[in-house]
Formats: C-alpha cells, sequence, structure tokens
C-alpha cells in the first residue's frame, strides 16, 4: 500500500513544472473511432452538429470497409508497440448507425488484432442498442456507455430525434434491456450526462441511480469566451458550479453511492492521486481521433472551439499513411501541448494541480486562443473550494494538513 | 501518459488512520483508492476501459 500524499494548493507551480513537452506522447491512452458521421438524434447542444462545425457535411455517412481494415491493423499494430494498454472507443455521431455487418467486423477485428489488455468501448445514444449488439458486445467484451442526462423531462429538453420528439423512454427501455442482460451489468461502464444548470441535481442524481447504472459522468455544456455556454451569464458567474455543489453535497451524503467519475477525480487529486480522464488535473493523454473518412485529427471536442478546430493541416489519412508515424510528427505535437494550461491566471492559481485548466475547447477567446482559463473557472473554484472543506470536515478539520483547506472563494 | 506533479507532499499516515471515522461512502472509498494506488480495485467495472475521452 503506498502512502497517500495529499496535495497543497500552491503558491504558483514553476513554470518549468508545467511547461509544454515539445515531445511525442509516450503512448496513445484512446483511440476514438468515428464509425458514423451522422446521428439518429439532433441534441441541442452537440459540439459535432450545433456549436457552429460543419466538418459533419462532407464526411461519407458510413466508415467504409477499407478504413475499418487500415483501423483493425495499425491501431492493433501500435498496442503492441506500446507500454501501456490502450483504448479503442467507437463514437459518432451515433456510432451504431454503421449497421451490424461493420459493427461486428471492426470489433471482432479489433479484438484480435489488440494486445489482450486494451480496452474496446462504445459511446452511444442506445436508440439502436438491439439485442442483436448487445449480444455482440457481450461476446467481444466491448464497454457499453450511454448518454442520458436525467430525468425524462430534463433529458428530453434536449435529447430530441429528427422529428423533435424525446428520446428518453427508448434509452431508458434499452438500459434496462442491457441490465438484464446475463452480462449486462459488466458491460455496463456508465451513463454520460449533460449539465443543464436550471435542473435539480438531486432530481438528475436519484433519476440517473435508478437505472441500476454502475457509475455517471457529467459534462458541462460545451462553450468558451466567444460563445459563452448555455445557461452561463458571465465568465465569472457560477450557474454550472452551484449545480455541481449540489450534486457533490447529495453524492457525498448518500449511503449507497454509485460513482461519479468527475467528482470522484476531485477528491483524488485532492488526496494526492491522479484524475482518470481529460479536463482535469495535469495529466496529458494521447488521445487521437480516426474520423469516418480515415483523416487523423485532432480531439474532436476542439469543434467546440471554432470550425475546423480539430483539423490536422496536413489532413493526415490512416489509408494513405502510418498511424504510428504521423504520432511524432510537429504537427501532433502542437495538439498534445495543447492540453497544458498556458495563461498566466492558470500558472499563479493555487488550484491548477486539480483543475487542470480544463478542457482545451473551453479555454478558447477569439482574443487569445487557448491561453485563457477555462471559462468555467470560477464554476470550478467553487466546487474544488466545496470538496476540500468537506474533505477538511469529514476528516475532523484543524486536525488535518492545511492541504484540504479551501483556498478560493468564487 | 505524462504526470506532472505540483504539489508539495506531506505525510498523511496519521492522517489516514482518522479516515475509519468518516461516514461519507464516497470520501472514504476515494482515499482506499488513492491508498492502494489502484482505481479498479474497489470497482470491477468501474472505468475498465481507461477511455481517457471526455465525451
Amino acid at each position: 500500500m503506498t502512502r497517500l500524499q495529499l496535495r497543497r494548493t500552491t503558491t504558483g507551480p514553476t513554470t518549468s513544472t508545467i511547461a509544454r513537452t515539445g515531445t511525442p506522447p509516450q503512448a496513445i491512452d484512446t483511440v476514438l473511432v468515428k464509425t458514423a458521421s451522422r446521428c439518429n438524434l439532433n441534441c441541442t447542444y452537440c459540439y459535432v452538429y450545433n456549436l457552429g462545425d460543419d466538418g459533419w457535411k462532407s464526411q461519407p455517412r458510413r466508415m467504409s470497409s477499407e478504413v475499418l481494415e487500415a483501423i483493425i491493423d495499425q491501431v492493433g499494430e501500435l498496442s503492441h508497440r506500446q507500454n501501456q494498454a490502450i483504448s479503442v472507443v467507437l463514437h459518432g455521431g451515433e456510432p451504431l448507425l454503421l449497421g451490424f455487418e461493420g459493427i461486428q467486423r471492426l470489433v471482432e477485428g479489433l479484438k484480435s488484432s489488440l494486445r489482450q489488455d486494451a480496452g474496446l468501448h462504445i459511446q452511444t445514444n442506445a436508440v439502436l442498442l438491439s439485442d442483436r449488439f448487445i449480444d455482440l458486445f457481450a461476446s467481444n467484451d466491448v464497454g457499453i456507455s450511454i448518454s442520458l442526462d436525467g430525468t425524462a423531462e430534463v433529458h428530453d429538453r434536449n435529447r430530441v430525434d429528427r422529428h423533435g420528439r424525446g428520446s428518453y423512454e427508448r434509452v431508458t427501455e434499452a438500459i434496462a434491456r442491457l441490465l438484464a442482460h446475463p452480462s449486462g451489468c459488466g458491460l455496463l461502464t456508465g451513463l454520460l450526462a449533460v449539465v443543464d444548470p436550471t435542473s435539480d441535481p438531486v432530481e438528475v442524481y436519484e433519476s440517473l441511480k435508478a437505472t441500476g447504472a454502475p457509475s455517471f459522468d457529467f459534462l458541462y455544456r460545451d462553450g468558451n469566451y466567444a460563445h459563452l455556454p448555455f445557461g452561463k451569464a458571465r465568465p465569472e458567474s457560477i450557474e454550472f458550479g452551484s449545480w455541481m455543489v449540489r450534486l457533490l453535497e447529495h453524492y457525498l451524503d448518500d449511503p449507497t453511492p454509485p460513482r461519479i467519475r468527475v467528482i470522484d477525480d476531485i477528491i483524488r487529486l485532492i488526496l494526492g492521486g491522479s484524475g482518470q480522464k481529460e479536463g482535469i488535473g495535469l495529466n496529458e493523454y494521447g488521445i487521437v481521433v480516426i474520423d469516418t473518412d480515415g483523416k487523423i485529427t485532432r480531439n474532436d471536442t476542439l469543434k467546440g472551439a471554432f470550425s475546423g478546430g480539430d483539423r490536422f493541416v496536413s489532413e493526415p489519412s490512416i489509408v494513405s499513411g502510418r498511424l504510428e508515424e504521423y504520432l511524432s510528427s510537429a504537427e501532433f505535437v502542437e495538439y498534445f501541448d495543447l492540453q497544458i494550461p498556458t495563461s498566466s491566471i492558470c500558472q499563479s492559481c493555487p488550484e491548477l494541480g486539480v483543475c487542470g485548466g480544463g478542457m482545451p475547447a473551453h479555454r478558447w477567446s477569439k482574443e487569445h486562443g487557448y491561453a485563457n482559463p477555462t471559462v468555467f473557472c470560477a464554476d470550478q473554484k467553487l466546487v474544488i473550494g466545496a470538496m476540500r472543506s468537506r474533505l477538511s470536515a469529514a476528516m475532523n478539520g484543524s486536525s488535518f494538513p492545511d492541504a484540504l483547506d479551501q483556498p478560493v472563494s468564487a | 501518459m505524462i504526470t506532472y506533479e505540483t504539489s508539495e507532499e506531506s505525510t498523511t499516515d496519521e492522517v489516514m488512520d482518522r479516515t475509519s471515522k468518516i461516514e461519507s461512502v464516497a470520501i472514504q472509498r476515494m482515499i482506499e483508492e488513492v491508498r492502494s494506488g489502484d482505481p479498479i480495485a474497489t470497482a470491477a467495472n468501474y472505468n475498465r476501459t481507461h477511455n481517457k475521452h471526455n465525451r
């Protein structure tokens, strides 16, 4: 057992500590495979379709066999060459729109080509999650994450189909069917919810918990300094932070809590551990996207900064080139280093080690590019401060190291 | 993955002895996970696909 090392707030990390590396990632953590470029839902807040980027329009609707085979071959090879496990995520659009035969070929091909410790995963809205797909994923140990925003009312405000009809009933029916499958409890890795700051976080929490899912994750609505997120009046306002604090209080008081990834990460980071995903903490992750046409792109969340923000200038392709060779290119290294926050405000912030500057797409402004704190800076200070207070209180306050003191007030 | 450590470190064994009194299950299990260094140890299905993409 390792000694726990509580992460103190800092008076400002040295620039050498958080400077951009200028070197390629030591390994690729996650390969996102855009099996389909379209979606059967039209969620109002979607960063792929409804935040200004129109790259999807020029994409083929579904991945071709040529692209699928290149991915099976090259990502499989990459997994064997690097020292840590790789994760492959089927994503979209709605990834199941590729169709059963295409998904089957990709999943079975990857299962065969990837190193044994690799993770296979799909992020789906679950509307097309048939029993046939569930059987396929069970046979190949594919983790399933499902998008669900909370109660029927909250979910159906935004997660609608092309006819404007809510999808809640179809999604929760699919979750129930998945959990009823003999392997279902092991397959459902969790629910992914987008925060509506006008909703009641306790109702959202309880409705997600009632599905029986083992874990949830919450995303803030996308936005930046050029386009503020829905529900956020000003960069310094705290609508999302206030919502999240109410959520974490309820979560921490629950005697039988599921997992909430983003809150668990904040606790871990304050306690001196590491975060598990991008967007919080100062770990840099090697994340690469293969678009539907086979183009290698940057993190697709960068679409949310500006149109084409996820594109490399040289437009590399996994069909005409080698993925592994591209990962050491100057263009890729520049993208990889984008994760490190460069704003002077972040560099002198006592909570940088926990916050990490947030998602790069949320730092964007027309004036300073990505050299800003996250547009959710005030929200994050509030949430991290609240968590420090709860940890301090839980551990008997004054007898604890000042690492758990609340350093900021929003 | 490259890890940047910006924190100072403090001795916490004595601090952790008190964690058995913590009532919050969510906090208690995070302490156990950080101490063990294994986020999967207390939840078999949690993050098992180690996806780092935040969407």
